[in-house]
């Protein structure tokens, strides 16, 4: 332990000499004072450092004394927060819902065809290797293969007139209709190993609402009964030729009519991974003369959507910005009428012993903790005002995760910048001063 | 005393604020506190009562001079060595108390010593011994607003002196406060110099300035008196003796002997004077006093309280 002697020695020695001691931190004795004799008992020069949980005492002071205003100002904060959360929210839960959409319109789905030629008007066939070499490519998430039945007509039964075909199509599909197209199996089932070797056929939906056919009815198809084992539900609209379709058992079907080409592959691409898939369909359905494919996507939507988030994103900034500029004036008006409040409080804290940088490091940190509070509450606040307006539309709820991390964040750097002028100006103000004017 | 150096001691102290014309609140101040002592420092408003205080308590800085606080002046430290100079060795009582008022009496006495990195459980044993020490400890968890003036006062005491400082500057502690209360603040304030803590006290009551073993008396910005109990009285030169009674009277303002002092009885004193009316008074009773004891030491001079 040094005296004042010590201390004046340090002091008189540099200012840079005790900056640099001034990083250090230590514990005083308890006893200190009590057990020093008769000299004023400073040990050094180095700065005492208040404990995080001190410092966090500290500052919640000010919100503890006065809630109500803590709260108010809060509030102009968390306008700003929730005009930020409802702006941003809102459109992107227009866009989940767009995208719901789409994918239900078969947005997501890549169509290859054989291509037409525009001189000779012959189709080139695809190989039958394309859909296994479809399937490999990373970004498909399923791929179901139709082939066309032209001749073949569907009927009820054996006694309805061949004239009364009611425009159903008799077609095989191999693959997956729940993960290509996000088709239901309504009733009954898909071709399994044994029924795809059965005269069995799964309906359309409307095919089967027009045959008035059921799971278990027998229907006529190409002169022979057909044992119907599942009613396929939830089409995209892109795909609507299978809603009025009576879908073959494939192993069955192509033993009775063999040699029946590939009329059409429909791909389902991974989210947001359509035009990957689009532009290398053609290549790899049949690598030797890719020219003789066709790839079609239903729309161009994806690309639309994007394009309008974008735009609502940066008009949520804008919003939000000035919300929380709003916010931030708030936030520093109470804390420099706080300033002028508590001048008593930062005199005695001064004549006790604080430095003007903890000071200033307590108001700072009141009005972090204000602008915390009002992101919170705005966060809340706008999630609520999203799930209000998503409701009544309705549409489906969405909110970016970054928010729920950004509103917060921002909200305490508004609260701090804010702060920081008032503290500074507490932080300055002579001790003298500052208990004079209580 | 263990000390030969004065704990505090101004010399030649100045402040001036600027202005149109400037103000001059401390004039050439010369003094010295030793320590253990209990002082009184009085004076009328304005006279630069609180400017004194705060240039010794190293919370403002002279204009001019020099202030020595254990040999040593901390006009130059840097700002975290005055701070923790503060934080360690002095304490200050405010007329207001400046309690915090979301805090409870022991937590309020606990800030008192946050600033000495003191860790929090020891800041709560000693926040309640110093409640102890001025009868507050049953009101420990009590706000300030469940406290009366002269509670409040009494937990700002404890704040004051629970970190263990040498010096405790008490500034008006009973400006705010009745008769009783204010007594009783400054029977705390004796019982704390009796401890060893050296005691300074601005006052503007003269009578519990009487009550402390020395009484400095300021006026515009001057030291017009500086007495000690139990010497004998000196005025401009005049020698003191330790056989003669009771007090020594120190004028350093030659207009307060200009033109000859009026002798005024005891029975007569104004309880509206002033303070310049009261130092006269007070030389005139010293020369009095004078006068009579070197004619006769039979009859033993009253103290008068002023």
């Amino acid at each position: 332990m040094t005296t004042l002697d010590d201390l004046m020695d340090q002091s008189t020695s540099s200012v840079e000499e005790t900056s640099l001691t001034d990083t250090e931190s230590e514990s005083c004795d308890p006893q200190m004072a009590s057990d020093e004799g008769s000299e004023v008992s400073v040990e050094t020069s180095k700065r005492i450092r208040l404990s995080l949980r001190d410092t966090l005492a500290t500052a919640s002071l000010g919100p503890r004394g006065r809630p109500l205003r803590a709260v108010l100002s809060a509030i102009g904060i968390a306008i700003g927060i929730a005009s930020l959360v409802a702006v941003i929210g809102v459109p992107a839960s227009a866009q989940a819902q767009a995208r719901k959409d789409f994918e239900a319109w078969g947005a997501n789905l890549v169509f290859v065809t054989p291509a037409t030629d525009r001189q000779t008007n012959e189709q080139t066939p695809l190989p039958e290797t394309a859909p296994a070499m479809i399937e490999r490519v990373w970004p498909v998430k399923a791929v179901l293969t139709i082939r066309h039945l032209p001749d073949i007509s569907v009927y009820r039964t054996d006694q309805i007139p061949e004239t009364q075909s009611k425009g159903i199509l008799a077609l095989i599909a191999e693959g997956d209709p729940v993960n290509t197209l996000g088709a239901t199996i309504s009733d009954g089932r898909w071709f399994d190993q044994a029924t795809s070797t059965l005269p069995t056929v799964v309906l359309g939906e409307y095919a089967a609402t027009m045959l008035g056919a059921e799971v278990g009815h027998r229907i006529w198809i190409g002169q022979s009964w057909w044992a119907v084992i599942g009613i396929l539900s939830d089409l995209p609209d892109f795909a609507g030729q299978l809603q009025s379709a009576a879908i073959l058992a494939p192993l069955f079907a192509e033993e009775r009519w063999p040699d029946l080409a590939i009329g059409e592959i429909m791909v389902s691409a991974h989210q947001g991974k359509l035009e990957d898939v689009k532009s290398v369909m053609a290549v790899t359905a049949n690598p030797a003369n890719p020219k003789g494919v066709e790839v079609n996507t239903p729309t161009q939507y994806g690309w639309i959507q994007d394009y309008f988030f974008q735009i609502f994103t940066i008009l949520a900034l804008g919003l939000g910005g000035i919300a929380l500029l709003v916010g931030g004036i708030g936030i520093a008006n109470t804390m420099v009428v706080a300033v002028m409040e508590r001048r008593g409080e930062i005199g005695l804290r001064r004549a006790l012993g604080a430095r003007t940088g903890q000071i200033a490091l307590q108001f700072v940190l009141e009005a972090g903790f204000i602008g915390l509070f009002g992101g919170i509450l705005g966060l809340a606040f706008g999630a609520y005002v999203v799930f209000c307006i998503t409701a009544m539309i309705p549409i489906t709820f969405a909110i970016p995760w970054w928010i729920l991390v950004a509103g917060p964040l921002m909200s305490v750097v508004v609260g701090i910048l804010a702060g920081l002028y008032p503290s500074l100006k507490a932080a300055r103000q002579p001790p003298t001063v500052t208990l004079r004017a209580v | 005393m263990a000390s030969t150096v004065p704990l505090v001691s101004l010399k030649q102290i100045t402040k001036t604020y600027p202005g149109n014309p400037p103000l001059t609140v401390l004039n050439n101040v010369t003094l010295d506190i030793e320590v253990g002592e209990d002082v009184a420092v009085v004076g009328p408003s304005g006279s630069g009562k609180t400017t004194m205080l705060s240039i010794m308590g190293i919370l403002d800085q002279p204009s001019s001079g020099e202030v020595f606080i254990d040999g040593l002046d901390p006009t130059d430290f840097p700002e975290a060595a005055k701070a923790r100079l503060r934080a360690e060795s002095i304490g200050f009582v405010f007329q207001q108390f400046f309690l915090l008022p979301t805090l409870s009496a022991w937590e309020n006495v606990a800030e008192g010593m946050l600033y000495q990195g003191i860790k929090r459980a020891t800041r709560r044993e000693r926040a309640f011994e110093a409640l102890e020490k001025v009868g507050l400890a049953p009101r420990a968890s009590h706000r300030p607003g469940q406290l009366s003036g002269g509670e409040q006062q009494r937990v700002a005491i404890a704040r004051a002196i629970a970190g263990g400082p040498r010096l405790l500057f008490a500034d008006e502690p009973t400006g705010a406060l009745d008769q009783s209360s204010g007594q009783l603040i400054v029977d705390q304030l004796q019982s704390i110099a009796s401890d060893g803590t050296t005691v300074v006290v601005i006052t503007h009551d003269q009578g519990l300035a009487s009550r402390f073993s020395r009484q400095i008396s300021l006026l515009d910005g001057n030291v017009v008196a500086d007495t000690k109990s139990g010497e004998m009285p000196s005025v401009k030169g005049l020698k003191t003796s330790k056989k003669k009674p009771r007090e020594v009277v120190e004028v350093r303002d030659p207009d307060f002997l200009e033109p000859p002092p009026i002798v005024v009885d005891q029975s007569e004193m104004e309880p509206t004077l002033d303070a310049k009316d009261r130092v006269r008074q007070r030389i005139a009773r010293v020369r009095t006093q004078k006068k009579s004891s070197s004619e006769s030491m039979k009859e033993p001079i009253k103290e008068v309280k002023l």
